[in-house]
């Protein structure tokens, strides 16, 4: 049996944990503000917020219902548009309601979640991050004009009245954003994980993280699929420092990748690198693990963790093994995974001493798609000699792709125009790109060697390397 | 000043059809499609499917007791395919099962032979086989002889724009309840719900008073829901017809994509020629439309095309032919602008290319040829109220255009990977259904005794705003606050033969209507009035609920006096009806007056371009607009916002792939990628034009949702610009969508 929180009411129901929890708020509890269109995640209609209790304090992100497996929601806090509904609008939606921002209105009940989930979670509260918060949530009729309007007006607005993140919730109430029995959750919550079942550890059964790649590729098979909720289990999902070495939790979210203070020190553009990753609303969902596990050939966490030397920590019932991300990637979607094992973390040197990386990421739409083609690179320089490059892509082999002979050419040359040029071409000779719908092999070869341009460009600027390369 | 609707919208309480509460026994229908462009069929199993859990009966062409035709306008499209196939995802049955996911199922079991047959999927190609929906039109006005000897330059050139799908977020939805006697309710999320209603009377053999269609409000619709919710509302209606029970049919977003129309793809040759005073003197086209398998709208989006050839300049000697080519691509249907776009994208590209070759700049070519007062579209009509040089002045002063240029030069001067561009992008838009009879309106109000009123037409609420206006409209006739007034839903019942709601024309046409009502409710009611304060009717006028007498106050306000107009056994209700007046179309010489009037505009669109990875930034759009005197200037806001994000999404990022086979490969928002709020650009500013008000329409307004599609298409020129001041040898091309991938063949393709 899973048991959660619906808005205010204890839910305890036999469906199946593979089920949508779009599908059970829709059909099951037969609420029907939060709308279905594209089921994979793409669109925000279906944008409910999940609320979780993690180190004392009561922490809600705002989820993708359509690819959210009731088994993830065990024992958390689940809020719909009705659980925030009164008669009278409340400030957020009166907001939405005067500058316009709303047609239709099919997108806009995942607007309103995406907004309260940006004043209940966002430590800063600027129009950007406003912005960011609705970035998963797709509008055909207003063109943004309006939602952009009304981001700016809640950011305005409340900065100044939540200015800190502690009490928010209480706060929230205040302002009569959220209803008085926000403030009882916590204790609800509490008393459910009490009686808790463990999750059932099957070892045949398909490990669970994020859902975002499983529930878009195979929802319905996963409804009869024995699954194993990795959110139930002893997974870290934070970052942290041991030694010389910097630890990813086989759990953490692609969003707190993002905003580690220690990878951004070894990393300083991950921060903004990141926001080309989907949208704030799934980077919350999806799991670097599942990133790296997924395989995708043109996966964006893990072309960048291949740059950073990284090593996954397999795990099993009995013990840990590790292996290097290069030698993981075996073939199109082959990993070396064996049933039963579940990556527990990934990790890498804590430090890389004079080292500089950079990430290019190309799609059709600047924001929330997948890449044409993405790239990473790192590189140390001594005396203006490359003591060692690393260059990283995706798009352009069936395999996130460490370019093995291209980095090796670099490694050791001066840094000047014949070392880059002459590392585009070996990179042209290294890759087996394919034409489908991210664009052309030829499109993608050109722009491989543009983005390993880029990386020059941008790390060199003192060397003014785009008069002759662009 | 707000929608009527958005309130609710935000609680999530606005019902769409997939929300509405249905009984226990409704069941729920899934489409088996062909999966081949071009065959015939040769043997369809169906009776795996009929086995599965659930299943309650599948449905073919051999199940419809009527016509299995439903065409509108040419009668060539099946309900379900009977013999041959022309199209991937051309209906052949439905299964109806008692849940979803059971009727999805079975579709899986069903199994099809085909043979098949050859295929064509390009317009040109058509064309040369002579597949034509219909004979090709051409509009001809001047001497074509002779003009091109009289121009300083001369140029040809090709144009492809692509198709675009709608992306309206609510798929194609209805739910059907039979009814006693053989009669049938159907709520459909359709923008025609005559149509429906016509239609699905002719497939089941029925009279049309037996279907009553209801709409409530549509999750979008873009002219995606005008035509192409008939077929499913009409298969829905079927099976709970034959089985007596009420059926579901939702399409999934993907399935949606895949099954439904488009915006047409058009390839097209133009010839354009100046004097040496930069005028336009000369302008050919030939479009080849894409129509798809079937007609479905595509002669009429053909006709708007020859229409609107010529977008807002005066070229006093103009030849164009469109031929409407049928291929093995779905049918293409209706999608804001109509045809319109396209023709304007041409028209755009012909004056990029002769600026090109001539040296003169483009704003200039355009600001030369600007209609004035009284010139002549190319099929006689003369502009009048015409406000195409005000608007093109008032964008150019108001957004400091000279500065813009010279901001942009200097910038590009000083970067060397980043360059920006650019565009102006000036419209004109006729309204007014182009098939006349389309013209025309109903509306039926009611006061009840308590003074409260219920008003009905047929326009369709799908986020336009409609019933914002209309309820603005009978408030002010009535002059009674906008919350003593409800807009119901439409519905065959209450108003017939309604129009479909699209062309931009609902405010316009039901707007009148529904005023025409009021005011002869309002004529009785002052005629009560007059006889309680003894005075004449003509010296009374209600205020704000309150009836004045020779400007003054009296006791009577408008609650007591519709309860005395009830006593007094008063007429409370009124049914009216308004035809757009003095419009005429002969298409045998293609000459007349097809528009009531025409929306004007200008946009100004800023964007940059990184060289060094093909991307492009759309950075601002600025729009003086001609709403005329705007009855509710949020929603107008709100339409032009909306509109023009589209139109740029057309011209740059919204790329529809197929494969070999004619399937869509693009047909998830994961794949085929609109506008998010990153790509929308950061600045949007709309003006309305000033002193703009508007004879020809309801209250001085104009219609407003269409025309600012077009404020779009500068995207494409804007970026082609700034990809220019990097390559600056390299001739412009003209293929939308204008994708990253063809911005970086362009800037980097050739050298190694
Ligand atoms: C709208 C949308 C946009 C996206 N955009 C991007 C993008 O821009 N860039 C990008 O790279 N990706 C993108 N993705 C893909 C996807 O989100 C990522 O690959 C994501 O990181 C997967 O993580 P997850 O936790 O959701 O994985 P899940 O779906 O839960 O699992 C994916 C696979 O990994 C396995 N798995 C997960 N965790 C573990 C573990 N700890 N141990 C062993 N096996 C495990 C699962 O069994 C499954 O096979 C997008 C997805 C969506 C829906
Ligand atoms: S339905 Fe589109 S994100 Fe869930
Ligand atoms: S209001 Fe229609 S999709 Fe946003």
């Amino acid at each position: 049996m899973i048991r959660f929180f619906l808005n205010n009411k204890l839910i305890e129901t036999m469906q199946p944990a593979g089920l949508s929890l779009l599908d059970f708020i829709r059909n099951s509890a037969q609420l029907k503000g939060t709308k279905s269109v594209c089921m994979e995640g793409d669109c925000g209609a279906c944008t409910v917020l999940l609320g979780k209790i993690e180190a004392g304090n009561m922490i809600y992100q705002s989820v993708a219902s359509c690819i959210m497996p009731l088994g993830n929601v065990q024992g958390k806090h689940i809020v719909t548009v009705e659980g925030i509904s009164d008669k009278d609008l409340n400030p957020v939606q009166q907001i939405l309601v005067e500058v316009g921002a709303s047609q239709c209105g099919f997108c806009t009940p995942g607007i309103v979640m995406a907004l309260t989930g940006f004043l209940l979670n966002s430590k800063s509260l600027t129009e950007e991050d406003a912005r960011m918060w609705v970035e998963g949530n797709i509008c055909r009729c207003t063109g943004y004009a309006g939602i952009s309007r009304a981001a700016k007006k809640v950011a305005e607005f409340y900065a100044p009245r939540l200015n800190t993140k502690k009490n928010r919730i209480n706060n929230l109430i205040k302002e009569k954003i959220l209803p008085n029995w926000f403030a009882d959750v916590p204790s609800w919550l509490e008393r459910l994980s009490m009686d808790n079942e463990p999750n059932a550890h099957l070892s045949r059964s398909l490990p669970v993280a994020g859902a975002t790649d499983l529930y878009v590729q195979q929802q319905e098979a996963l409804q009869t699929m024995p699954l194993r909720f990795l959110s139930q289990e002893d997974i870290r999902s934070d970052i942290w420092i041991d030694g010389d070495l910097l630890y990813i939790g086989g759990r953490t979210s692609a969003e707190t990748l993002r905003n580690s203070k220690a990878l951004n020190q070894i990393f300083p553009t991950l921060k903004k690198s990141m926001r080309l990753v989907s949208s704030l609303l799934i980077r919350q969902q999806a799991t670097v693990a599942g990133n790296l596990v997924n395989a995708s050939p043109i996966g964006d966490m893990a072309i960048i963790l291949l740059s950073m030397d990284a090593v996954l920590g397999l795990a099993d019932k009995n013990k840990i093994r590790t292996i290097r991300l290069d030698d993981f990637f075996k073939g199109y979607k082959k990993i070396d995974l064996k049933d039963g094992e579940v990556v527990k973390w990934v990790r890498m040197p804590s430090k890389f001493p004079d080292t500089m990386f950079n990430f290019e990421k190309v799609s059709r739409r600047n924001h929330l798609d997948i890449a044409s083609v993405n790239s990473a690179c790192r590189i140390s320089i001594q005396e203006n000699m490359i003591k060692e490059a690393v260059i990283t892509a995706g798009g352009i082999a069936p395999v996130p792709f460490l370019l093995q002979k291209t980095s090796h050419r670099l490694t050791g040359k001066k840094l000047n125009i014949e070392s880059i040029k002459g590392a585009a071409q070996c990179a042209d000779q290294e890759i087996k790109p394919i034409s489908d719908v991210r664009g052309t092999e030829k499109y993608k070869r050109i722009l491989l060697r543009q983005l390993i341009y880029a990386h020059f460009i941008t790390l060199f600027p003192e060397h003014a390397f785009e008069l002759e390369l662009a | 000043m707000n929608y009527l609707d958005t309130p609710d919208h935000t609680r999530g309480a606005s019902l769409f059809v997939d929300d509405l509460p249905v009984t226990t026994d409704c069941l729920y229908a899934a489409l088996f499609v062909s999966p081949i462009p071009h065959g015939r069929i040769q043997k369809l199993h169906i009776s795996n499917a009929q086995k599965c859990d659930g299943v309650v009966k599948i449905l073919t062409a051999k199940d419809i007791p009527g016509e299995n035709q439903i065409g509108n306008i040419i009668l060539d499209e099946q309900l379900f395919a009977e013999e041959f196939l022309y199209f991937v995802g051309q209906p052949v049955a439905l299964v109806v099962a008692v849940t979803d996911k059971q009727a999805r199922y079975a579709v899986t079991q069903i199994q099809m032979e085909v043979e098949k047959i050859p295929t064509v999927f390009d317009a040109r190609k058509a064309a040369e086989k002579g597949q034509l929906i219909a004979p090709s039109r051409t509009l001809c006005i001047g001497d074509m002889d002779s003009v091109w000897s009289r121009c300083t330059t001369v140029v040809k050139g090709t144009v492809e724009s692509g198709g675009q799908e709608h992306v309206y977020l609510e798929p194609q939805s209805v739910v059907v309840f039979p009814e006693e006697k053989q009669g049938l309710k159907i709520i459909s999320s359709t923008q025609s719900p005559t149509t429906v209603q016509r239609i699905t009377a002719r497939v089941l053999g029925l009279p049309m008073n037996k279907i009553e269609v209801e709409v409530r409000r549509i999750g979008g619709a873009f002219g995606g829901k005008e035509e192409q919710a008939t077929s499913y509302a009409v298969m829905a209606a079927l099976a709970a017809s034959k089985i007596q029970r009420p059926v579901k049919l939702i399409l999934n977003h993907d399935e949606d994509m895949r099954l439904t129309g488009k915006r047409h793809p058009y390839s097209s040759d133009f010839k354009i020629g100046i004097d040496s005073d930069k005028k336009i003197i000369g302008y050919e086209v030939t479009y080849y439309q894409n129509a798809g398998a079937a007609a479905d709208l595509s002669t009429s989006i053909l006709e708007r095309t020859l229409l609107h050839s010529t977008n807002t300049y005066f070229i006093p000697n103009v030849r164009v032919t469109g031929l409407s080519c049928r291929t093995n691509c779905v049918p293409n249907t209706a999608f804001r602008g109509f045809g319109a776009p396209q023709a304007m994208f041409v028209m755009e590209s012909a004056i990029c290319k002769i600026a090109e070759i001539s040296g003169v700049p483009v704003w200039e070519i355009q600001q030369h040829n600007l209609l004035s007062e009284g010139d002549a579209f190319p099929y006689g009509a003369k502009a009048q109220n015409c406000h195409a040089l005000r608007s093109f002045e008032a964008a150019i002063d108001q957004f400091h255009f000279d500065e813009v240029t010279q901001k942009i030069e200097t910038y590009n001067s000083l970067n060397h990977t980043s360059k920006r561009g650019y565009a102006i992008m000036p419209i004109c838009y006729g309204i007014s259904f182009t098939s006349k009879f389309l013209n025309q309106a109903g509306a039926l109000l009611h006061i009840y005794i308590d003074g409260s009123v219920s008003v009905s037409t047929g326009a369709v609420e799908m986020g336009q705003g409609v019933f914002t206006k209309v309820r603005k409209i009978v408030a002010q006739t009535l002059s009674i606050p906008e919350d003593r007034i409800i807009i119901n839903s439409t519905n065959t019942r209450t108003v017939a033969n309604t129009s479909p709601t699209a062309a931009s024309t609902a405010t316009d046409l039901n707007g009148m209507a529904a005023r025409f009502a009021a005011l002869a409710v309002l004529d009785r009611l002052k005629g009560v009035a007059a006889s309680i304060l003894s005075c004449e009717k003509v010296d009374l006028k209600i205020t704000d609920g309150n009836v004045f007498c020779k400007g003054l106050k009296t006791d009577l306000t408008w609650s007591i006096l519709v309860n005395k107009s009830y006593f007094s056994r008063v007429n409370l209700s009124a049914q009216a009806f308004y035809a757009t007046p003095h419009i005429y179309y002969d298409k045998a010489i293609e000459k007349g007056q097809p528009f009531s009037y025409y929306v004007y505009g200008a946009a100004i669109i800023e964007v940059t371009l990184d060289c060094l990875r093909g991307t492009y930034t759309i950075d601002s759009v600025r729009i003086v607009h001609d709403a005329g005197k705007s009855l509710a200037p949020l929603v107008d806001q709100g339409q032009v916002e909306g509109a023009v994000v589209q139109g740029i999404g057309w011209m740059t990022i919204e790329e529809l792939l197929y494969g070999e086979n004619g399937c869509l490969l693009t047909d998830s928002l994961m794949t085929y990628k609109v506008p998010d709020i990153h790509f929308a650009p950061r600045e949007l500013e709309v003006v309305f034009l000033d002193n703009a008000d508007n004879p020809n329409a309801v209250l001085q307004t104009k219609g407003i949702g269409e025309p600012p599609f077009m404020y779009g298409i500068g995207a494409y020129f804007a970026i082609m610009q700034a990809m220019k001041a990097y390559k600056k040898d390299k001739p412009a091309f003209f293929r939308a969508p204008l994708t990253h991938e063809k911005v970086l063949m362009f800037l980097h393709g050739q050298q190694r």
